[in-house]
């Protein structure tokens, strides 16, 4: 969530690369080598794996100290010298104590206790002045608050009072620019989950005094049933259902429906009868789904081998027979730059990370993205008022390989430009992508979803969804098949096809 | 998959046989198998998926490059890099 900027690039323009002096691009397409051209010839040293001082083992057996005898349990003795212990707590100096006692270590035996030291990341405090209970209209005092949508803003049902929360990137400034990020900097709402975190939260109404509780699986609201004010969860909790940050809804639902119905429309020939029969795009359900938002400053490096076509002909490889032949040069490869990745974003609800199209139709809702995340707004639970909302149970550490995986594939789209001239294609062998900084920001993002559940033949059931992006209207969905009438017709299309691949037969031979 | 597997192997056996058409009749026996193909995907959607690899903002900087010819080779029969992976997407569905 980042304006683009330049700075803290991570590959100085024009600096040398292996030693060599570099033929620096100033942008994206602007490949050294023109159509027709040669590339100039320009001596690559390849890296070298560091060569490790490896001892061969024949010789190092030989010089060897003799492996420590065993010695008898009841003979051990403590000798884990006093400054193993320097950073260590009492605690720790009590639980090697009793290992060693319990183990009967001989004197030299014990292992070499390891403290790993964690660099945690750098934490942005996104929940400052965020507090659970009534949420009130800071114009009247009342808890009747739902967004509105067409407007975007908060708006009291009592007094008509409309307020909106700030810019999450200005509120938080996560503009600052991508090149600059270093380490690891997160969201205080996208910190690691802590398993056994109760997920029904419970609080008293500040009004009346009741006890509420509130499952955050589905809901961050709850309706006092004695006094009728509405609480809300706010304050970030480690079961990862308050983001920092929220998308508000800015396509109505009428405007999602429509988008269904038409979506359907299309495709009624060859759909399930029953999903026909019961389809009514009016109940479809405003979902806010989790993601996280990623800044990604990464260092990518590319080399391999490319092959540039320089002559087509035609051979004759027989009596009336011919053969397309290409003449080539082959070419090593190699770029290397730095890529900012602005506003990657990655689903963080584990069922829904599940895309294997042969089991669900998650890959639907993912179809769907990207979002206009530069408009997401401070987390606010009356956002949420009316819709549904899913809780993160994924954990950045978690989503690191993807979102490396993911910067690599766009650094790999964003370098065609340069190897244009390989028109028979590159075959990257080394593919080294450095993350160099990355940010993470929890987010509650708008989907409209229809869902019909088709139950299939052997009692399999397969959840069938339609997602409208509830920001950009972007519609995708599956509709279950009625497979009989399609693998008639697929019959029909085949006895076609063999006629005509006769007829044609007829006309050419 | 299957469909695109058979018109590949279609396609590869007569690019280098003959360019006299006399393979046009074995592509209409494909028609039943695209038909299906085709509908199951249009209905269904499997193959739809997020493109993170060009709908996601990124800004290069500091580009570099080397460019070395290092071989001549004459008479492939095959018109592109058949090991090429610079279009390869690593990042999707998991």
């Amino acid at each position: 969530m980042s304006d683009r900027g330049t700075g803290g690039q991570g590959v100085p323009p024009g600096a040398p690369w292996n030693g060599q002096p570099s033929q620096p691009h100033g942008a994206p397409g602007q490949v050294p080598p023109g159509p027709g051209q040669q590339p100039s010839a320009q001596q690559h040293v390849q890296q070298q794996p560091v060569q490790q001082p490896y001892a061969d083992p024949a010789s190092a057996a030989q010089g060897a100290p003799p492996p420590p005898q065993p010695i008898p349990a009841d003979q051990a003795v403590e000798v884990t010298p006093p400054e193993a212990f320097q950073d260590a707590t009492w605690d720790d100096v009590n639980r090697v104590r009793d290992r060693e006692r319990e183990a009967g270590y001989g004197p030299g035996e014990a292992p070499d206790i390891v403290y790993e030291q964690h660099d945690g990341p750098t934490v942005i405090d996104t929940a400052a002045g965020s507090g659970d209970g009534i949420r009130k209209c800071p114009s009247c005092g009342s808890s009747d608050i739902q967004l509105d949508i067409p407007s975007g803003m908060l708006v009291c049902h009592f007094c008509r009072h409309a307020w909106s929360t700030p810019l999450a990137t200005e509120a938080f400034h996560l503009d600052t620019p991508i090149g600059d990020l270093r380490g690891r900097v997160i969201g205080s709402g996208s910190q690691n989950i802590v398993p056994g975190t109760d997920q029904v939260v419970s609080f008293k109404c500040a009004a009346c005094g009741a006890e509420i509780s509130i499952d955050t699986n589905h809901a961050m609201q709850a309706r006092c049933p004695w006094c009728r004010n509405t609480l809300s969860i706010n304050e970030q909790m480690p079961n990862g259902a308050v983001p920092d940050v929220v998308l508000p809804f800015s396509l109505p639902k009428d405007a999602a429906v429509e988008r269904i119905g038409a979506f359907v429309k299309k495709r009624r020939f060859f759909a399930n009868r029953r999903f026909i029969r019961e389809f009514s795009p009016e109940n479809v359900l405003g979902v806010y789904l989790p993601y996280m938002i990623v800044d990604v400053n990464a260092n990518l490096t590319f080399e391999g081998e490319g092959e540039h076509t320089t002559r087509t002909y035609t051979v004759s490889v027989g009596k009336d027979e011919t053969e397309r032949r290409f003449d080539y040069d082959v070419y090593r490869v190699g770029r290397r730059f730095s890529l900012h990745v602005d506003d990657l974003t990655l689903e963080s609800a584990s069922d829904k990370r599940d895309q294997d199209a042969s089991r669900n139709t998650n890959n639907i809702i993912n179809s769907i993205m990207p979002f206009d995340t530069k408009n997401a707004v401070v987390y606010d639970a009356n956002y949420l008022a009316g819709f549904s909302s899913q809780r993160r149970d994924v954990d950045v550490d978690a989503l690191y390989e993807p979102a490396a995986m993911q910067t690599e594939d766009i650094g790999r789209y964003r370098s065609l430009d340069t190897i244009s001239f390989y028109d028979r294609g590159v075959r990257w062998d080394r593919r080294d992508v450095e993350i160099m900084g990355e940010r993470w920001i929890a987010a509650y993002l708008p989907v409209w979803l229809y869902s019909y559940q088709e139950e299939k033949s052997g009692g399999r059931k397969l959840l069938h969804y339609i997602a409208v992006n509830g920001r950009t209207g972007e519609t995708m969905g599956s509709v279950p098949l009625n497979m009989t009438r399609l693998w008639v017709f697929t019959g029909i299309a085949e006895v076609l096809g063999v006629i005509a691949a006769g007829l044609s037969a007829l006309i050419l031979w | 998959m299957i469909i695109t597997h058979a018109l590949g192997i279609a396609l590869a056996s007569s690019s280098g046989s003959s360019d006299d058409g006399s393979w046009v009749p074995l592509l209409f026996l494909l028609s039943g198998p695209v038909f299906f193909f085709i509908m199951y995907t249009y209905y269904r959607n499997t193959d739809k998926r997020h493109r993170h690899e060009t709908e996601t903002s990124a800004e290069v900087v500091g580009m570099q490059a080397f460019d070395e010819r290092v071989d001549h080779v004459t008479g492939s029969s095959y018109a592109s890099k058949q090991d090429a992976n610079h279009r390869e997407v690593r990042g999707a569905g998991f």
